[in-house]
């Protein structure tokens, strides 16, 4: 646990160093003005702020404070407090993300089960042919296919955005107007994982029917379908739990896709339109926390082992099981 | 999947990718490939390879192969198989869907889509190539080093790959596209090349913890073979598949981190034809053209799928240990 420590600072070090060799600081300030050209005062008050006369260690110390006191400065572009808007959007790429999670997992795992439990027949034959083709195809490719489909071509389903009633209609029809906002963009990002997960459960359940407990089980004359429920399967989900903290990251980057397809206000196309127009408290800010969200994934993900296998002690890197 | 089966699909596929993307400035171009300018011939479709302006008619003045009718005494003899250049733009023939004329439609340009998946082949194939070789050489010499190190430095590099791995690599990747200087194609590969290694790193740290303790490196530690030696000589070629495998998944990734960017507007430079690039064309029409989304989806499946073929072709039949688990 107390190896995090120096991976925290070095996030921090890294995002830091990262944003300062991008170029277009001068501009980004220039426009923070109301009009064309700020005023002397607002520069000045800038270069107080983010301590631009200072040098680079300097100005870093001073960042990390104020982070450690979660203190994200203000958005270039619209003057508002960091921490509101990655509240705000933190919020809506969590919700989407989990959503996502919880779909695949509810498809892949019994999916991939089921296939293990039967493997080598036609069944599971064309299903791994099916995941693996699946498992090749990308995401986001994926998503405007459907997108194309369901919203334009048949109307389905909105096309974008998170809502399309006023505030001032009734709760219950404003929730299903926002329900059917979700279907698409929960279903792509569960997409980009599902393969990978059914191919995972379906290896490591795999694996456990072929073990000597499995045999001594059911030379005790335990049924099939107790074999791969009860013993099986519950070994292969102390992989599995690894495999979720490894796919935090690879959940957020597929965020910034989706959600730019979508026009889902969310943490990811607030990175990525931050950065386009060079918003650099709000990209510090973002990258930081994704970061931060993908260590805590990795870090939640061996505790959970740990409990899973009481033999796994805590010690060393933490991403040693990773690798 | 047996192993042969895979390795074949994959081999075959990958192969199939590789020779569009060779052959692209021949299969897709408005110049022909033979043509006959004041009694002599020439193949002017060969000036779309580097060096290849011998090639080209020696007339007085660039012959515009889209000019109906052609300038005097020059006549084509046979034209390419799609007779678009991929940044050819017809304001005449926008949007079109697929159809005699042009087999995958056109874009809002009046762009060939067809001509411009073919000319996405070489640079996914190059950005995927190259960004894995940069991963790929990084990869190695940190894990290699971290392997064979003291512990202290062994702890240092381990740090620095997890620290790297905590980024999402979209996150990264964009941020250092951001970052660079003069935006292209070289730093799109870095770009790519510098976020995914890593992986690359912790896996051939565990490999060389694993073969340390095997016996022939003692023997070659005996035979007086010092840390550089042990690492190029020995450990390096005795870990080759595993490493194969990785490479061959890391271009698949690396392919389609390319075509997201590409898709985000922050990848290969605009103009330039990609596969991301087209996915973006289509997301920005309000008619809704089916044509510009397929088709470049399964030039990007087909290519990436034939990475996967080929790696797992490649663990198939070098690990039998495998096989078992079909």
């Amino acid at each position: 646990m107390l190896s995090a420590v120096p991976t925290l600072l070095g996030i921090t070090l890294v995002t830091f160093l990262l944003l300062e060799i991008l170029p277009g600081r001068e501009m980004a300030l220039a426009r923070a003005g109301e009009g064309n050209l700020p005023s002397r005062e607002m520069l000045d008050r800038l270069r107080q702020t983010y301590h631009l006369d200072d040098p680079v260690s300097t100005r870093y110390f001073h960042w990390l404070i104020r982070l450690c006191r979660w203190d994200l400065g203000e958005s270039l572009l619209d003057q508002r407090p960091v921490n509101e808007t990655l509240r705000v959007t933190a919020a809506r790429t969590l919700a989407l993300n989990l959503l996502a999670l919880s779909l695949a997992l509810a498809i892949a795992v019994p999916l991939g089960t089921r296939w293990a439990a039967s493997a080598g027949s036609r069944r599971d034959r064309l299903g791994s042919v099916l995941m693996y083709l699946l498992y090749a195809f990308p995401g986001f490719a994926a998503a405007l296919i459907l997108q194309n489909l369901f919203a334009v071509r048949w109307g389905m389903l909105p096309l974008q955005g998170v809502t399309s009633l006023p505030s001032s209609a009734p709760l219950f029809s404003r929730g299903l107007d926002l329900a059917a906002h979700l279907v698409l963009p929960v279903v792509c990002l569960a997409y980009g994982s599902l393969a990978y997960l059914a191919r995972f459960t379906r290896a490591n359940v795999l694996e456990g029917l072929h073990s000597h407990y499995v045999d001594a089980a059911r030379a005790r004359g335990i049924g099939e379908g107790d074999l791969v429920w009860r013993h099986a399967f519950r070994n292969a989900l102390v992989p599995m739990v690894t495999l979720l903290g490894a796919l935090v990251p690879a959940l957020l980057g597929g965020s910034i896709l989706i959600e730019t397809i979508f026009s889902w206000p969310g943490m990811g196309r607030l990175y990525f339109e931050s950065l386009q127009n060079r918003d650099y408290p709000v990209v510090l800010a973002l990258t930081v926390v994704s970061a931060l969200l993908t260590l805590a994934g990795s870090l939640l993900a061996d505790f959970f082992y740990c409990i899973a296998d009481p033999r796994v002690e805590m010690e060393g890197g933490f991403h040693d099981q990773l690798s | 999947m047996t192993s042969s089966r895979s390795l074949r699909a994959g081999g075959s596929l990958a192969f199939a990718a590789l020779g569009v993307a060779m052959l692209a400035p021949l299969l897709a171009s408005e110049a022909p490939l033979l043509a006959r300018a004041g009694g002599s011939l020439c193949f002017p479709a060969l000036r779309g390879y580097p060096g290849g302006a011998w090639a080209a008619c020696s007339t007085q003045r660039p012959v515009d192969w889209r000019a109906r009718p052609l300038p005097d005494r020059v006549s084509i003899l046979l034209s390419a198989p799609v007779p678009f250049g991929p940044e050819a733009t017809n304001l005449e023939a926008v949007l079109l869907a697929p159809g005699r004329t042009h087999y995958l439609g056109t874009d809002s340009l009046g762009r060939d889509v067809l001509s411009r998946v073919i000319h996405g082949f070489p640079v996914a194939l190059l950005v995927g190539a190259l960004a894995t070789l940069i991963s790929l050489m990084i990869g190695l010499l940190a894990g290699g080093v971290a392997g064979l190190a003291r512990r202290w430095v062994d702890l240092q590099l381990t740090r620095l790959m997890d620290l790297v791995a905590c980024f999402p690599t979209l996150i990264l990747a964009l941020a250092l596209a951001a970052a660079a200087t003069r935006p292209g194609l070289g730093s799109l590969v870095a770009a790519i090349g510098l976020t995914r290694w890593s992986g690359i790193a912790r896996f051939f740290r565990s490999e060389v913890l694993r073969q340390k303790r095997l016996s022939y490196v003692d023997a070659a530690r005996a035979a007086g073979a010092g840390r550089p030696r042990l690492i190029v000589r020995h450990l390096l070629p005795n870990s080759l598949a595993p490493i194969l495998v990785t490479a061959s998944f890391s271009v698949g990734h690396a392919i389609l981190l390319e075509s997201g960017m590409s898709f985000l507007g922050v990848g290969v430079p605009p103009g330039t034809a990609s596969w991301g690039g087209i996915l973006a064309e289509a997301q920005r029409q309000i008619t809704p053209a089916w044509w510009l989304v397929l088709f470049p989806s399964l030039a990007l499946f087909l290519t990436v799928l034939a990475c996967n073929l080929l790696a797992d072709g490649v663990r198939e039949s070098t690990d039998p240990r495998l096989s078992r688990l079909g």
